[in-house]
């Protein structure tokens, strides 16, 4: 049967064991990967191994400028130059799986400074793409726009609905199809100019209720729109172009049975979209499965996608980063890595295994039965060189499993029943400094320890190094099945150390079946 | 970036741009044309070995939680420290929500994001609203094909109509089990040995075979059947050898004929005796049927294919297809008879794959969306557990 662990009780109420958790010397609490936050101290190469600013970083899109990956098997590729008619040429290798750059794609390099300037810059290129500046530019037009019109009309909608509402008074009819409330909505009003009939029609939204002359084509106002002159224009009429339709207050019925017409004219007109994609014939024919990419490798090159292995090309190496971690409640940093990416030591380094008792069960005598008392031996060890103090030692037992922290503690409270007593003839006791030297001395240690020290043998049983064992009885009252008894306790304790100057409560748990 | 005071020292950092599918993760910066990384969203928690999907078929349970924070948590660790390079305590972040995510997930992510990594504001879009962005329009269908479920969201005007919206388990785990199954059943018969073999394969590779074997037929079989348009001549369909082990280490390879390549994907459009009865151009002519009439004409000329599962060859084709026969046969769809040969699919030179997210890189490139970003301060003054739907306008402070 092997031995449970014992697990510490974190600042954010998890369970860890000591390896996962750190400890701050100025507030004395734990943290672990959790809770404790990370940042970023300094980037990296991994290939080459040397450092890099934020500013190269951004520039170069997180990506090493100097190494690639092979597309296939993304292993690091390695320079090879060849000698062809008398010129050297440089091309792509991969001691992995055999690629080479020239035969696959024909891609060579006359120097290793050429690399910058064709191959990259055409990659920078198609990473943004041109489809991408242009959508960007529209939007950016139009929400220019937009906060003009809204300095102009400084958020005052009433002023609208009354010079809107004026012309039309006579007429409920006309008031109710070009009142504002038609097409309003949130994103439109931020960056849409509602007024200018151009952006509607492009904008693919219902034309109904315009006036269209046939279905989206350009006007002369458009080289105006944008302009402040042209919103003041539209703003004090409804109807776009209200002006050039000419339109008459007197006739209103004939004249909307005129822009019927054209209504019904731009719903029906349809764009005919001519789509050149088919079923490639080579899909349908037999093909070698090992020629076409998977989608890990289509992946890596998000700007074409290729279906064949022949198309890819080599990627860029992404570029690596060490972190440094503070504490959470008194911002001290715990963890720091050093800057040169050559060495993977640590300036600051406050592991809470440098700090606190190792706790380990290393005994247990009899398998537990309800009603009969069993022994438990506890060891605490002590990792730094110094003298450590433990007092007001309590050891209970609770209820609490791993899947019920986030319930309630009332709850938990009222349904704590003791499962076990737990016997404990003792609250104080000292742990000895590690001390090298001991390693290599003849006397036996055993004899040496207990006869110094005025211990109780039935609270502290032995005492080895900066080992200290201490015996509990246990007499559990209650069992889950008739086969299993389950026992949680806590341990608490205060430390005191000379690294330490104030105390630090520490809960641990451990479990027995 | 264009400043409106002139030359100032300080640019104003770029935004990150998560997206998160139910298969793959796509993260990267705004103002650039194609996320950084695609990463797969394996949800694995390290404890306890369970795998968690996101999609809407989730239960909320106390206990699953803590499970929940721990893989979203590494998640994100991964995407900022180990692939973006990235201090999240500088940035803003714009996350594109899935529709029918649950809600106790977008509350985990939106804690995770403000109290764990200390994020400078959130914005959070509906994917079907970014999904326009690419195309300038305002109105549309957004039809997405993903990998455990497919939706069909009509957008009127950037706002999501929640209450039409059709919903299907029918995607690409349908077609890869589908596949399976015809493969193993052919098997079965001719060769025992590789049978044993294919049967113990794990999904992965059975995801990979999908992917590089399978296409979409033009026409309906089933429906050339019933017509008896079948042509005398039989279109030739090869197989294809998928090389793998033998137990000795040999090379063997295992057989996927024609008719498993070409039928696998039907069941997207034939639909499952299980679950869903009828395919997808069912729903999509269902959801135009539910909306208003005002609206199904603007709708129907803007019908937008995206997700993983579209790009597979031929799916567009076979759509067009399905939906003029559905309009001039099915008598449930009298009332959109009008719209047969109207139905338009919108063009657009990006890839299916990550629509929704250059809607998102936009927005969180453009100035005049700084008013919708969430702060942490306002997010606590308002005392609500979760952002505000996007389509709850009233935040902004103008009105």
């Amino acid at each position: 049967m092997s031995l449970p662990k014992v697990e510490f009780k974190c600042n954010c109420n998890t369970l860890r064991n000591l390896s996962d958790l750190y400890c701050c010397t100025q507030c004395s609490k734990l943290s672990c990967n959790y809770c404790c936050e990370t940042k970023i101290d300094s980037y990296f190469c991994p290939v080459s191994l040397t450092g890099l600013s934020s500013d190269e970083v951004s520039s170069s899109l997180c990506k090493s400028n100097k190494h690639f990956q092979c597309p296939q098997c993304e292993s690091q590729l390695v320079f090879q130059a060849t000698t062809e008619n008398s010129s050297q040429k440089l091309y792509l290798s991969c001691n992995y799986c055999r690629y080479r750059s020239d035969t696959a794609i024909g891609l060579t390099f006359k120097s290793m400074n050429e690399i910058h300037k064709e191959y990259l810059a055409k990659e920078r290129i198609s990473h943004t793409g041109k489809e991408m500046e242009s959508l960007k530019e529209y939007y950016s037009k139009i929400s220019k726009e937009m906060l003009k019109l809204r300095e102009f009309n400084s958020g005052k909608f009433h002023r609208l609905l009354n010079v809107i509402n004026s012309p039309y008074k006579s007429s409920p009819r006309l008031r109710k199809k070009f009142s504002t409330g038609r097409n309003f909505s949130p994103m439109r009003s931020i960056y849409s100019n509602r007024y200018s009939q151009n952006e509607r029609t492009k904008l693919g939204g219902s034309t109904v209720g315009s006036n269209n002359k046939g279905g989206g084509g350009e006007n002369k106002d458009d080289k105006f729109s944008s302009s402040l002159m042209s919103s003041k224009k539209t703003y004090g009429s409804v109807l776009p172009n209200s002006q050039k339709m000419k339109f008459n207050y007197t006739n209103l019925e004939e004249a909307i049975e005129k822009r019927k017409d054209k209504i019904t004219n731009t719903i029906h007109k349809t764009e005919k979209i001519q789509w050149t994609d088919q079923i490639p014939k080579e899909l349908k024919n037999k093909f070698n499965v090992t020629q076409i990419t998977s989608l890990q490798q289509r992946f890596s090159q998000l700007t074409t996608q290729p279906r064949k292995l022949s198309e890819l090309s080599p990627q860029r190496i992404r570029l690596m980063n060490k972190k440094s971690k503070q504490c959470p409640n008194c911002q001290h940093t715990l963890i720091k890595p050093e800057m040169n990416p050559n060495k993977s030591t640590f300036k600051i380094k406050k592991l809470a295994l440098f700090v606190l008792p190792q706790i380990f069960i290393s005994k247990i005598t009899e398998t537990f039965q309800v009603n009969k008392q069993s022994e438990l031996v506890i060891s605490f060890k002590n990792p730094t060189f110094n003298d450590m103090k433990i007092s007001n030692l309590e050891i209970n037992t609770f209820h609490l499993s791993y899947q019920d922290q986030d319930q309630d503690q009332n709850e938990n409270k009222n349904k704590e029943q003791t499962t076990a007593n737990i016997v404990v003839k003792g609250t104080e006791f000292s742990i000895n400094g590690y001390d090298e030297s001991a390693q290599f001395s003849d006397i036996t240690l055993e004899e040496e320890t207990t006869q110094k020290t005025n211990d109780d043998p039935e609270f502290v049983q032995q005492r080895k190094l900066n080992k200290v064992y201490i015996k509990m009885l246990i007499t559990p009252t209650k069992a889950i099945n008739l086969l299993q008894i389950e026992l949680k306790f806590k341990v608490s304790c205060v430390l005191q150390s000379k690294f330490e100057s104030e105390a630090s409560a520490i809960i641990s748990l451990g479990e027995v079946n | 970036m264009n400043n409106f005071f002139g030359k100032q020292i300080f640019e104003r950092q770029k935004a990150v741009v998560v997206d998160f599918g139910s298969s793959f993760i796509k993260c990267g910066f705004a103002g650039e044309g194609v996320p950084q990384a695609f990463l797969p969203t394996n949800l694995i928690d390290l404890q306890t070995g369970e795998q968690l999907e996101i999609t809407s078929k989730n239960n909320t349970s106390q206990k699953k939680i803590q499970v929940w924070k721990r893989t979203l948590f590494k998640r994100f660790y991964s995407i900022f420290f180990e692939i973006l390079n990235v201090n999240p305590k500088n940035r803003r972040v714009v996350f594109c929500e899935n529709v029918l995510l649950p809600n106790f997930i977008k509350e985990m992510i939106i804690e995770i994001l403000f109290e764990k990594f200390h994020v400078v504001s959130l914005l959070s879009v509906p994917s079907p609203v970014l999904t326009l962005v690419p195309f300038k329009r305002h109105v549309g269908l957004v039809i997405d094909l993903g990998h455990f479920e497919s939706t069909v969201v009509p957008v009127y005007q950037e706002i999501p109509l929640y209450s039409k919206i059709e919903y299907c388990s029918l995607a690409f785990d349908s077609v890869v089990k589908n596949l399976r199954s015809i493969v193993l059943n052919e098997l079965k018969e001719a060769n025992k040995e590789v049978y044993q073999i294919a049967e113990k394969l794990p999904e992965k590779i059975w995801n990979q075979i999908a992917v590089k074997t399978c296409f979409v037929l033009e026409q309906n079989p089933l429906i050339l059947k019933k017509e008896k348009k079948e042509k005398k001549k039989k279109e030739f369909i090869a197989d294809i050898n998928y090389p793998c082990l033998d137990k000795e280490g040999n090379d063997t390879a295992i057989a996927i004929s024609g008719k498993a390549r070409s039928n696998a994907s039907e069941i997207l459009f034939n639909g499952n005796s299980q679950n869903d009865f009828e395919g997808i151009p069912y729903r999509i002519l269902e959801c135009l049927m539910s909306c208003n009439s005002d609206i199904t004409v603007a709708l129907s000329q803007n019908l937008i294919l995206t997700g993983g599962t579209s790009m597979v060859p031929g799916c567009r084709l076979r759509l067009e297809n399905e939906l003029d026969w559905l309009l001039e046969n099915e008598p449930h769809f009298k009332k959109l008879k009008g719209l047969q040969g109207k139905l338009v699919f919108q063009k657009h030179p990006f890839f299916n794959n990550y629509l929704s997210w250059i809607g998102g890189s936009v927005f969180g490139y453009l100035e005049i969306m700084n008013e919708k970003f969430v702060t942490l301060q306002t997010f606590k003054e308002m005392g609500l557990k979760s952002i505000p739907n996007w389509s709850h306008f009233n935040i902004s402070k103008e009105n």
